[in-house]
């Protein structure tokens, strides 16, 4: 079938976003809106003593200005990640209010809401709000935020620690240790990125006859919906409608409520107007969740012969001021379900202490977590082998999981499904020509350049929450209508349900309607993230359409004055099993929506559940190969291999577009991106200029390919492709440009490699330099 | 607040209007002529979202004054197509998936129109040099690149058919 | 920096001669901004890090546009957009390094808008200064990057006092690099300024990155012949190769005879309140050939007098590097 699974098929959203008719949340106007601006606190820390409002309240425009004593009636953000140590001892988590109380914790966070008439009015005027604190130290290091003495965020908590959380078996990895022929340590940075969708958030609220409505990007307006009912309004689920139209970009970091958003809702049922408010790109630096920064140090143990015998993994991992919805779940449970990769890793020893500072929280970003835990064992690797005088692929050899192990439960006690890890280097390394590297190496020196090459094998835990719905119905002109739960941002997911619906009824392509993002027909559904879209929404779909073809089927029957049992059904038309007589799927649907039939017409909801626990484990090989000018440190991507196992492929097209868009934004966190806080507190790469992030020109062409190694444990066969991409760019690129400053003795460097810092290490200068 | 009357030419429609002085062309198109296809990722320049062409060339609407285009032609990603015929460039962006969630594209597809306008021959380094004041967030920039070489071609191709029809 | 995206309440002249422009920025003293593409006002106006409450547009006075042939040179029009600059077959094939500088400016869309005359009157990018901090630099006490905790990566290494930022401009290097010499009229009158003292260092104003004042409108960029069809160098190192500014550039020009240089410029951008330029590396190679001897021999003296701060002492070695490929080609 020509639009089926596993064809090329182009997007069927497309149309609309090309023509420049997409209907993002800033192209939302209502009649009447009036308009909101933030004021955000300029200090990172501090008591607050005052907040005038005075000025701002008096300035040409300004209708209404709310602060925290305003919003009392409303509760705090909340953060669903449930975890406790060893002791049995809860992570603290602080109440994260909309609207600062009694201190304010980070530069940027909320203290006012202020709305006027114009966009500008509005703007100008949260100028005028005047915070007045006393100055409380500000604690940006993590190093810092663990000491003893360091100030602590919350008071009521008594450290700034919210969570020590361990797994494994701290005294195996001794004992591992202490019968090592090797021992590898590696000290490690992963940065702190700002995930920055291309779209600026925004929102536009409106209340009128007792239902809010909201429309603003996100990830999924089910969940949506849920936060702001229960957690923020405690209002029943039905008043609130969330309509997420085209959404710019997620990344992870759309899938949380912002406090914006629930204000305008809170300031439109005040003031009896719809409320708008479209924040700009420096409050996007400023307020959007980050992703990353951990500190950490591994520790790897192998025999004679480069086996592993046991890794021991420490962690800071930055929470940021408060947590995210998700906060202290991405640096543990998230990265630390595939801890320890693709390895065999007779012992393991996992810790990570999350950690306040007076920094935007942390969430979700891309990976969430397993990209930290995969550039923790690619480096040890790396390492390993340079000290052992391995090769980098052979050594990997030597530790992979075998197929033949496979399921194979590691030490979080996860079972990893499949997955071909050899297999898949092996592909990968040929490919990219890895065994003909040196003749290229020896012509970049002919240059005067330093040539590299390097590997990065990730594996994930995809899938998110094991529950996800859809709806399906045919119309009786022989359409169909899907509702899912998961919720397209870029994806294509309207294509890909589509494929997969046209293969389970035979129908034409274009006769498949898509909706999504609406809380007014999603009423239920865990949203996109975390790869789960293609393996939960795809399922439920199928089922779901499945599911429609037997109750048409039992129609068709009585139309046809048989048995079900001798029913066929294809391509849209069921048969009698002699092919005497038959009747198309339209006429059952116009059938099954008469009194006769029940009136409810031919529609089904299936909520799949894949069982708590069970993930699917996309994986893959990418292999960069790098050039650098050691007269200025400039790094050039010579070439870009991707080999990915994300199972069965549903549209070639749209799985490479996510390897692609993926990779670079590994490359990026690698080459450029850092969201640097001075010692202060305040935020510094608060613009796209002073937060680089890469453009076309220096992005390399990426070789993709895959090794389709399909899930046993769901009927697609798919694992999941959205995120692969910035797990196995970081550590390919790293250990590219080691590999490259071998040369010139150079053993670590941590990201971003930026010019500066690679001319640095190119020319034997210190990475923290310091003059006199 | 005193206006500043513009009269200038959008997607090769006369269009009149009153402005702020301070309002950029990205506001008059989005608020005032309901173009909302050029998009604002940053306001300052550095993403490209609202690129737009003035008098051929290619600029960031958030850089630019409505109040400066008086007597201009300008063309924004609501003027690529012919009525309902898609330009080589959107024909090509879909059939190389070279979106995903949208949000850059219009200012892409105008940055494209305005380098083969210029270059209809661009060598790939070229293109990507031309694309480089735009930002893409979602697709590595690998099919865009792709998508825009094979418009390039298409373009040729018809030009090419149009010159020989023209000989005969 | 800030990223904001409203621009203010404001005023908007839009004058048709040099005289009214000049006129009107006199009137309106410290309140105006003269506009000369806006792609780096804009930003100052939205972030309301400055104040003004009128902008004067000079894109409405056609005189000031174009390039043309003079009996000693070149003249640019001040308003001449950098993507013109880098593409037009005279600057090309005389003052390539004029024309390598004004296309390694930002991104197409700024070259396009953005101005020669602007690129050369823009301000500083110190990320403390473009906050809107009271530094030295906006009329306060203390500066923020050169102290202990200071993030100064990209500030000066030379010519510094009390302000550690560095001009921006690639342009300004090649024009200083070529003895280009700067028109500006203020009412009726002109002036004419070298290149060289048309940037001015905190020593001498440290409000004023140039020698622009109130009423004074730069009207064109004279090129002098004597630099014309010189042997052209001209390197940009920044994180990306779009977009950023330079961490450190090199715009060099040279006459030679036979094999011996004869006269040489030699100018770093970013290293300096003002493009720096290499007097001593210039006297050096005098009389020597471009080579790889040469470019060893001098390399040393380019960052001599250096001062760096935390975080910027790679600009030396850098700047030594850049002197030697300049010198190599």
């Amino acid at each position: 079938m020509k639009f089926g699974v596993g064809q090329p098929v182009p997007r069927l959203e497309d149309p609309r976003l090309i023509t420049g008719s997409g209907r993002f949340t800033d192209d939302v106007n209502l009649p009447d809106q009036l308009y909101m601006a933030i004021a955000r606190s300029p200090y990172p820390h501090g008591s607050i003593a005052s907040i005038d409002t005075d000025a701002a309240e008096a300035a040409a425009g300004v209708v209404a200005v709310y602060t925290a004593a305003d919003i009392e009636s409303l509760g705090g953000m909340p953060c669903r990640a449930v975890l406790k140590d060893r002791q049995g001892n809860p992570c603290f988590i602080p109440k994260r209010p909309l609207l600062a109380e009694g201190r304010v914790r980070f530069v940027g966070e909320p203290v006012a809401a202020v709305v006027a008439r114009t966009r500008t009015e509005a703007r100008d005027a949260a100028e005028l709000v005047l915070l007045e604190v006393e100055d409380l130290p500000a604690v940006v290091d993590l190093n810092a935020a663990a000491a003893a003495e360091a100030t602590v965020l919350h008071e009521a908590h008594g450290s700034n620690l919210a969570i020590h959380y361990e797994n494994g078996d701290e005294a195996a990895w001794e004992a591992a240790a202490a019968a090592a022929a090797h021992r590898v340590q590696v000290s490690l940075v992963n940065n702190r990125v700002a995930p920055s969708p291309l779209e600026p958030r925004a929102a536009v609220g409106h209340y009128a006859n007792g239902t809010f409505t909201l429309y603003n990007p996100s990830q999924g307006a089910f969940a949506q919906q849920g936060v702001l009912a229960r957690a923020i309004f405690d209002e029943p689920l039905e008043s609130i409608r969330v309509i997420s139209g085209e959404t710019g970009g997620g990344f992870g970091i759309r899938g949380e409520v912002h406090p914006e958003a629930a204000l305008t809702l809170f300031a439109s049922r005040a003031l009896g107007a719809p409320v708008k408010w479209h924040g700009d790109r420096s409050e996007m630096f400023l307020s959007d969740s980050h992703g990353r920064d951990n500190l950490t140090r591994a520790d790897l143990a192998l025999d004679e012969s480069g086996r592993a015998l046991g890794v021991r993994i420490e962690t800071l991992a930055n929470l940021g001021a408060y947590c995210s919805a998700v906060g202290p779940f991405v640096p543990t449970m998230a990265g630390g379900r595939v801890v320890g990769t693709v390895y065999r890793l007779p012992a393991l020893y996992h810790s990570v202490r999350c950690l306040y500072t007076n920094t935007m929280p942390v969430a979700a970003y891309r990976g969430a977590g397993r990209p930290e835990a995969c550039y923790v064992m690619e480096r040890l690797m790396d390492e390993a082998a340079r000290q052992l005088g391995i090769g980098r692929d052979e050594i990997r050899r030597r530790n992979f999981i075998p197929s033949s192990a496979m399921p194979f439960v590691n030490h979080s006690g996860v079972s990893i499904s499949s997955g071909e890890f050899e297999a898949t280097m092996d592909l990968a390394l040929e490919r990219a020509d890895w065994a003909g590297f040196e003749r290229r190496r020896r012509r970049s020196e002919g240059l005067g350049r330093l040539r590299g090459i390097g590997l990065g094998y990730y594996v994930e835990s995809s899938g998110g929450g094991p529950e996800e719905e859809a709806r399906v119905r045919i119309h009786p002109d022989g359409s169909a209508e899907v509702i899912v739960g998961t919720y397209s941002h870029g994806q294509g997911h309207e294509t890909a349900f589509a494929q997969i619906l046209s293969d389970t009824f035979g129908i034409e392509f274009d006769k498949i309607r898509f909706i999504q993002g609406d809380t007014a027909f999603v009423k239920f559904g865990g949203g996109t993230g975390g790869s789960r879209s293609s393996q939960m929404g795809g399922i439920a779909v199928k089922r779901a359409g499945e599911g429609v073809i037997e109750q048409g089927r039992a129609v068709a029957a009585e139309l046809l004055q048989s048995e079900p049992g001798r029913v066929t059904y294809e391509a849209a038309v069921y048969r009698l099993d002699d092919a005497s007589a038959q009747v198309s799927l339209a006429d059952v649907a116009r059938a099954a929506e008469t009194a006769q039939f029940g009136g409810e017409g031919l529609a089904e909801t299936h909520r799949y559940d894949r069982g708590a626990g069970t993930y699917t484990f996309p994986n893959g090989a990418h292999v960069a190969e790098v050039e650098i000018d050691p007269d200025t440190g400039v790094l050039h991507i010579c070439r870009y291999t991707a080999v990915d196992d994300c199972g069965r492929v549903i549209n070639p097209l749209l799985a490479a577009g996510q390897v692609h868009g993926g990779v670079v934004q590994g490359l990026g966190q690698a080459l450029l991106e850092n969201v640097v806080y001075d010692t202060d507190g305040q935020l510094l790469t608060g613009s796209f200029l002073d937060y680089a992030m890469p453009f076309a020109d220096a992005m390399p062409d990426v070789d993709v390919s895959f090794n389709e190694v399909l899930d046993p444990n769901n009927e697609l066969g798919v694992k999941g492709i959205g995120e692969g991409g910035a797990c196995g760019a970081p550590p390919a690129l790293v250990n590219a440009a080691l590999h490259a400053l071998a040369s010139r003795g150079v053993t670590a460097i941590d990201m971003p490699l930026t010019p500066e810092k690679l001319w640095r290490a190119a020319n034997g200068l210190s990475l923290q330099e310091r003059a006199g | 607040m005193n206006g500043v009357q513009v009269s200038t030419t959008v997607n090769g429609d006369v269009e009149e209007f009153v402005c702020h002085p301070g309002e950029t062309l990205l506001e008059v198109l989005r608020n005032r002529l309901g173009l909302t296809g050029a998009k604002e990722g940053c306001g300052t320049g550095d993403c490209g979202a609202c690129s737009v062409i003035v008098d051929g060339q290619l600029v960031c609407s958030c850089l630019v004054l409505g109040a400066e285009v008086e007597g201009r032609k300008v063309a924004t990603v609501e003027g690529l197509a012919d009525g309902n015929r898609l330009h080589p460039l959107q024909d090509k962006f879909l059939e190389h998936a070279a979106l995903q969630c949208g949000i850059c594209t219009p200012g892409f597809l105008v940055a494209a129109k305005a380098l083969l306008d210029d270059n209809p021959d661009p060598t790939e380094e070229e293109i990507r040099y031309a694309l480089a004041g735009n930002l893409c967030r979602c697709t590595g920039y690998d099919k865009i690149v792709r998508a825009v070489d094979a418009a390039a071609a298409e373009l040729r191709k018809s030009s090419k058919k149009k010159a020989s029809g023209r000989k005969k | 920096m800030a990223a904001h995206d409203v621009m203010p309440d404001i005023e908007l002249f839009q004058p048709v001669t040099v005289e009214d422009a000049s006129a009107i920025a006199r009137r309106l003293e410290g309140r105006g901004w003269v506009l000369a593409g806006g792609q780096d006002t804009y930003g100052w106006l939205k972030d309301r890090a400055k104040t003004a409450t009128a902008m004067i547009d000079l894109g409405t006075i056609e005189a000031l546009s174009g390039i043309e042939e003079t009996a000693d040179g070149v003249r640019i029009g001040a308003m001449t957009t950098l993507r013109t600059v880098s593409r037009d077959p005279l600057i090309r094939e005389r003052y390539a390094l004029l024309a390598e500088a004004a296309g390694k400016v930002a991104s197409p869309q700024i070259r396009n808008q953005g101005t020669l005359g602007g690129n050369v009157a823009q301000d500083t990018r110190c990320w403390y200064y473009r906050r809107g901090l009271s530094c030295y630099r906006a009329g306060g006490n203390i500066c923020y990057a050169d102290s202990p905790e200071g993030m100064n990566r990209e500030h000066a290494i030379l010519g510094a006092s009390r302000c550690v930022a560095v001009s921006p401009s690639d342009t300004g290097t090649a024009l200083v690099a070529l003895d280009a010499v700067m028109v500006i009229q203020n009412g009726g009158s002109v002036r004419r300024v070298p290149a060289a003292k048309f940037f001015v260092g905190p020593a001498v104003n440290i409000t004023h990155m140039t020698v622009l004042r109130e009423g004074d409108i730069l009207t064109a960029i004279e090129l002098p012949a004597a630099w014309a069809g010189a042997e052209h160098y001209f390197e940009k190192v920044a994180d990306r190769d779009v977009w950023d500014f330079a961490l450190v550039s090199i715009a060099a020009a040279f006459r030679t005879s036979g094999n011996a240089i004869e006269d040489a410029r030699l100018v770093c951008g970013a290293v300096s309140c003002v493009p720096h330029r290499l007097n001593a590396v210039e006297r050096a190679v005098i009389g020597r050939p471009r080579s790889e001897e040469t470019a060893e021999s001098v390399a040393g003296l380019a960052s001599q007098g250096a001062k760096p701060l935390n975080f910027n002492h790679f600009k030396a070695p850098l700047m030594e590097n850049l002197v030697k490929r300049a010198l190599r080609s």
